[in-house]
């Protein structure tokens, strides 16, 4: 369509990839460093020697990872966690958008909850209440307490529900015509349609769960019951050389914290990384394609 | 533009505006994150003293002294459940399956005197134990003890969640644990609150910060050991100038991310990586209540003398002889083990961490322990260490006598039996539930003159007292191997690195950096509060907080040292002159 | 009409998001009482006794409590803008280039810090910007003094967003990828078919397509002007920058779980919230006065 192509215009474009290209590699950067450090050996990465390229490139602390009962474990709970927290969350959404979609004239108490809604996003107890009510409901050491601990997730909500109030009042007028009750028009029209922004909130969910660490830190009495991030985090304790006995001061010595760290960070991101593009075709072309239409 | 755009947008605008108020409103979200380098603080142990963690006196027999009294080491008649909150090093490696739950230790204590520990629950050592720790004291959710901190203590006794310990400690407490306590003056009164016993405190070994230095870097450019702080910036700048540790070279590395450039009153045991020593020089102690010329309490950090210490370290940190990252560096021991630094400040037993490292990088590393820098007057000072770790006992708890049992035992009970099962190994705190440190004081000066003297010949093995000093007679059994010729130096180049790499740290630490802490003459200043007033239950975190930032900005350059003096009058005014007053009431 | 005794079905598919928020968010508020008591964890929340507003009077003598408000909307603000300026300008460059591929590809790389936790990228981001760190280096070679960036007051806001922009801009970015793909092309093809240039094009017909979505959003981050992101900032910061850098929610969680001075950090925690309370409500109302947009 463009056919006439001047050199001010190829000046401007060639500049504007190569400054993208910039943008690109800077955002790969800190994820190519840590892979870099984790593949170091202690003394280079300590002394700063490591920068875009492995120093005494070692599998050492990846070794030593494939040896711990406990980060399988931990792996494990958190996946679990995600698929639960995922499933909960995708259907309690579904299930209070549709309603919450409706103007209060259709369905009176709908501001109500909306408000309460929005408190219960803006306000809380702090964490002694939530502790003793999680307590009182047997959610300690409990993978229950991680998936359903956060709490309603609130802005969820909002987000499908804002979706479906911006479909097509034809569609749902329609299905009504043709005789359809709140349920079949919610999981038949409804439903299928709103694939692209469910996509965005399951992304949401799943990266909320992989990534929050604390409440496990509460909820959890032993390390064993700790999910990724959780036990990640712990490894890297202030060692107490008072209470150190000779072996621990060797195998301290062995791997530095710094590789090791690096390397359970870079694993730990790994699941990430690896299904976000996946993903992202679902939920950046639904936003797309639900924005032009209409 | 489409309205119906303008709404698909708006779907995503909501998100981004409203997911932080999320993130911050779910639950526990709200301090997610929750101590990831906050407080680097660790629980603080002071003594670091091996011998005071291993005296295996198999004394359990001699116990019913008094006729009246119960003996102490006597098996419970009935298996005795003792649950506890437990701060747990997640990568110690136990034999087998063991864990900190069930060793050999506890199956021990389960077997010899029907004592059954039961973990209510456990965290990482250091600032997730302590906020588990915050969190069962606030929710009122508490095991039958635990090991506190002073404001943890100070918040349980206000609230009323301890029990008193007076009459079971009366009744069960063996001789050797109240001879012990009776050693210490003021300890027990320290956490008696109207008449009641409310816990076990730790008694305290002596520790001043000693100056660690690279001795053969020393050595290559012809310098002397230093006396005064004019010669150690002579050396940290010849260490800088002469590139002894690379490019990277750093002068004196000290305070660490979340670390403290001093330790005060609180927490006056950890020495470990800070200034103090800059300070003490300067015969300034921030930090803790001193008195001044007219007999008046006075707190350190308000001092001239602390103005005067800041002014100088203000000046070798823009000369770049102290660590340009003092406070914000992840790891002050890395820096040591990568052989980066040739100067720290530490206890003896800093020889027991990361000096081991450094050396494993470069077996030349001869790292020496000095006590100096000295003050103008030829004096070598320190505050003197008090206590920071306590058991406490829950006023729930149905056996609070089993408690004191455990602490008694845990140093004086131990049996024949015990030293075939733990094989001479070590218990720590990851083996010993509720680990307290307990000793006379001179654990340390026997151990080292008397290895000393057992190199040179003028002892022999037998003369050892084994019942009271059990750790020396060990490391005696072990030292010939380790040490050699000539006995009077302690470079690492007389020690054998090899010869019994079980042994190595212990001697190492004991022959290098307690022989220099036995042999000096510290003049030791002690702060007349140990313990936190009322007033300061309110505003002391606050103030404290002023104090540190005022002072790191000072020395880093980033306000003028005349910050000094307004921080002073803020002090005063926001609650200091108030707990002054209360303070000179204790004095 | 039809939809005449929907309500009780309406009321029962909200019914387990309902049992949910009571049971964890809405049961646990009876902690907002903390606030305005002398709080004894021996006696519990409910029993301690009553002090009235003395935690509120205290916030206000602590020169802190101005200092933690000044910095959280600081920051806030700061992040605000740049959060809306700068994703801008990406999708507008990345709009220029026609090839699919190489927009797919930077698409996708760039969406990658949004998937990291605050704790990994602030241990990436601490190494990289440490003294002897990448960035000091290239400054130094450069014949620059190195700077100790995390521990300088002065630059410490301007990390804290730029870090912000880094992990977030390419995920901010994807609403204007949409605004700009729907864009009728045939607009396109008339100006060039009229001569306009690719600056002209740009200023005549993108910039004004996506100007509304800029504003509506900017109204709709109002809301987050006492957000100024605690879990980046917890992981990044230190007594050194307190000054700049200490933030409401950081306070509290010090105050609270280190110092334990819960009736202190529960009333700062609660004004955090009744001024966000506030402000959500006017951006509510701002957004569907002006925009007749509904938020929520």
């Amino acid at each position: 369509m463009v056919t006439e192509r001047s050199a001010v215009s190829k000046w401007f474009n060639g500049l504007n990839i190569v400054l993208l290209l910039v943008i690109m590699f800077m955002c790969l950067l800190p994820v190519w460093y840590t892979l870099s450090i984790s593949l170091s050996d202690k003394a280079a990465a300590s002394a700063g020697m490591v920068f875009l390229w492995p120093k005494g490139f070692t599998f050492g602390s990846y070794e030593t990872i494939i040896h711990d009962g406990q980060f399988f474990r931990s792996f494990f709970i958190s996946v679990q966690r995600v698929i639960y927290g995922a499933a909960i969350s995708f259907f309690v959404i579904l299930l209070m958008a549709y309603p919450l979609s409706k103007n209060g004239s259709d369905f009176r108490g709908r501001n109500v909850i909306m408000w309460i809604l929005v408190f219960a996003m803006l306000f809380n107890g702090g964490l002694v209440p939530w502790y003793l009510t999680m307590k009182s409901l047997g959610m300690i050491n409990s993978i229950w307490g991680l998936v359903l601990g956060g709490g309603l997730p609130v802005f969820n909500v909002i987000l499908v529900m804002n979706y479906f109030r911006n479909m097509p009042k034809e569609l749902e007028e329609s299905a009504l015509m043709d005789g359809a009750g709140p349920w079949r028009i919610l999981f038949n029209i409804f439903l299928p349609l709103a694939m692209p922004v469910l996509a965005t909130v399951l992304v949401f969910t799943i990266v909320y769960h992989w990534n929050e660490f604390f409440q496990a830190l509460v909820l959890m009495n032993k390390s064993v019951h700790y999910p990724l991030q959780s036990y990640i985090r712990q490894v890297a304790v202030v060692i107490d050389p008072t209470k150190m006995d000779e072996e621990s001061v060797k195998r301290a010595s062995e791997l530095s914290n710094q590789t090791l760290n690096a390397a359970k960070i870079f694993i730990s991101m790994l699941p990430l990384l690896v299904i976000y593009p996946f993903l992202q075709k679902y939920f950046v072309k639904g936003i797309t394609l639900g924005s032009v239409k209409g | 533009m489409k309205k119906s755009l303008l709404s698909a947008m708006a779907v995503m605008l909501v998100t981004a505006s409203l997911s932080a108020c999320g993130s911050s409103n779910d639950g526990g979200n709200n301090t997610s994150n929750a101590g990831n380098n906050a407080q680097g603080s660790n629980q603080t142990d002071n003594s670091g003293n091996a011998a005071a963690t291993n005296t295996a006196s198999g004394n359990s027999s001699n116990a019913a002294a008094t006729e009246e009294a119960v003996d102490p080491f006597a098996k419970f008649a009935e298996p005795v459940e003792v649950s506890i909150g437990r701060a747990i090093d997640p990568n110690y490696k136990f034999d087998g399956t063991d864990t900190a739950e069930d060793n050999v230790y506890t199956r021990w204590l389960k077997d010899k005197f029907n004592i059954e520990i039961k973990h209510a629950w456990e965290a990482a050592q250091g600032t997730d134990y302590q906020q588990k720790v915050s969190l069962a004291i606030s929710s009122n959710d508490l095991p039958d003890a635990m090991v506190v901190n002073e404001t943890q203590l100070r918040q349980m006794v206000k609230a009323g969640q301890l029990a008193d310990l007076k009459d079971v400690y009366d009744k069960y407490a063996s001789p050797e644990l109240k001879a012990t306590y009776d050693s210490n003056p003021g300890l027990l009164d320290s956490v008696t609150f109207d008449g009641k016993l409310y816990a076990l405190p730790e008694t305290t070994l002596p520790s001043a910060p000693l100056t660690w230095i690279r001795k053969d870097w020393l050595d290559k450019l012809g310098l002397q050991p230093p006396k005064s702080l004019a010669d150690l910036e002579n050396i940290a700048k010849a260490f800088i100038d002469n590139k002894m540790g690379g490019d990277k070279t750093i002068g004196i590395v000290g305070t660490q991310q979340g670390g403290t450039l001093y330790s005060t009153f609180l927490s006056s045991t950890d020495h470990w990586y800070n200034f103090s020593p800059l300070f003490f020089a300067n015969d300034a102690y921030p930090g803790i209540w001193t008195k001044d010329k007219d007999g008046n309490t006075v707190y350190g950090s308000t001092t001239e003398e602390t103005k005067k210490a800041l002014e100088m370290m203000r000046d070798w940190y823009a000369k770049g002889i102290l660590d340009k990252e003092m406070g914000v560096r992840k790891s002050t021991a890395e820096v040591v083990a990568s052989g980066q630094a040739g100067i720290f400040f530490g206890p003896w037993w800093s020889a027991y961490n990361n000096i081991p490292d450094n050396i494993k990088n470069d077996p030349k590393a001869n790292w020496r322990a000095y006590a100096a820098p000295l003050d103008a007057a030829g004096k070598f000072n320190s505050n003197q260490a008090t206590g920071s770790s306590y058991i406490v006992v829950s006023k729930e708890a149905k056996h609070p006598e089993a408690i004191i049992k455990m602490t008694s035992i845990h140093k004086w009970g131990k049996d024949e039996e015990f030293n075939k099962l733990t094989a001479g190994k070590q218990m720590t705190s990851q083996e010993v539930p509720l680990f307290l440190i307990l000793g006379a004081g001179d654990q340390l000066e026997y151990a080292v003159n008397s290895l000393r003297k057992y190199l040179k010949g003028e002892m022999k093995i037998e003369d050892f007292d084994q019942a009271n000093y059990g750790w020396a007679y060990e490391m005696a059994k072990h030292v010939k191997a380790i040490k050699k010729e000539p006995f009077d130096s302690y470079d690492i180049g007389t020690f054998d690195q090899q010869a019994d790499t079980g042994f190595f740290t212990h001697i190492y630490a004991h022959l290098n950096g307690g022989s220099t802490f036995v042999d000096a003459d510290v003049n030791w200043v002690r702060s007349i509060a140990t313990a936190q007033t009322k007033t300061m239950e309110s505003r002391w975190s606050n103030l404290k907080k002023l104090e540190d930032e005022t002072f790191l900005k000072i020395i880093m350059g980033s306000e003028d040292i005349s910050a000094f003096d307004t921080f002073v009058k803020k002090w005063k005014d926001q609650g200091g002159d108030k707990i002054t007053e209360e303070v000179n009431e204790l004095k | 009409m039809r939809t005449k005794g929907f309500a009780k079905h309406y009321y029962l598919m909200l019914l387990p998001g309902l049992i949910w928020l009571f049971i964890y968010n809405l049961f646990p508020m009876y902690g907002i009482l903390t606030a305005f008591k002398d709080f004894n964890p021996g006696i519990g929340i409910l029993k301690s006794p009553w002090i009235g507003l003395e935690n509120f009077q205290y916030m206000f003598e602590l020169d802190d409590s101005k200092l933690i408000f000044r910095n959280t909307i600081f920051i806030a603000l700061a992040k605000m803008i740049a959060n809306l300026i700068v994703p801008l300008i990406f999708a507008l460059m990345l709009n220029e280039v026609k090839n699919r591929l190489f927009t797919r590809t930077v698409q996708t790389i760039v969406y990658l810090p949004h998937f990291l936790s605050w704790v990994i990228v602030a241990g990436m981001m601490l190494d990289i910007f440490s003294y002897n760190g990448p960035v000091n280096q290239i400054l130094s070679s450069l014949g620059l003094g190195k700077s100790l960036f995390f521990a300088d007051a002065h630059s410490f806001p301007a990390l804290i967003v730029g870090s912000d922009v880094w992990k977030e801009f390419g995920f901010n970015a994807i609403i204007f990828f949409a605004a700009l793909t729907s864009i009728n092309p045939e607009m396109y093809e008339a100006a060039a078919i009229d001569g306009a240039s690719q600056w002209k094009r740009l200023t005549r017909i993108t910039l004004p397509s996506i100007l509304p979505v800029a504003v509506l959003l900017a109204t709709l981050s109002m809301g987050n002007i006492l957000n100024a992101g605690f879990d980046q900032i917890f992981n990044l910061y230190n007594p050194t920058v307190y000054s700049t850098g200490d933030i409401i929610d950081t306070w509290v969680y010090r105050a609270g779980l280190i110092d334990m001075q819960y009736g202190l950090a529960t009333a700062v925690g609660l004004l955090k919230s009744v001024v966000g309370l506030f402000l959500i409500s006017l951006s509510y109302g701002l957004a569907y006065r002006f925009a007749n947009y509904r938020i929520f």
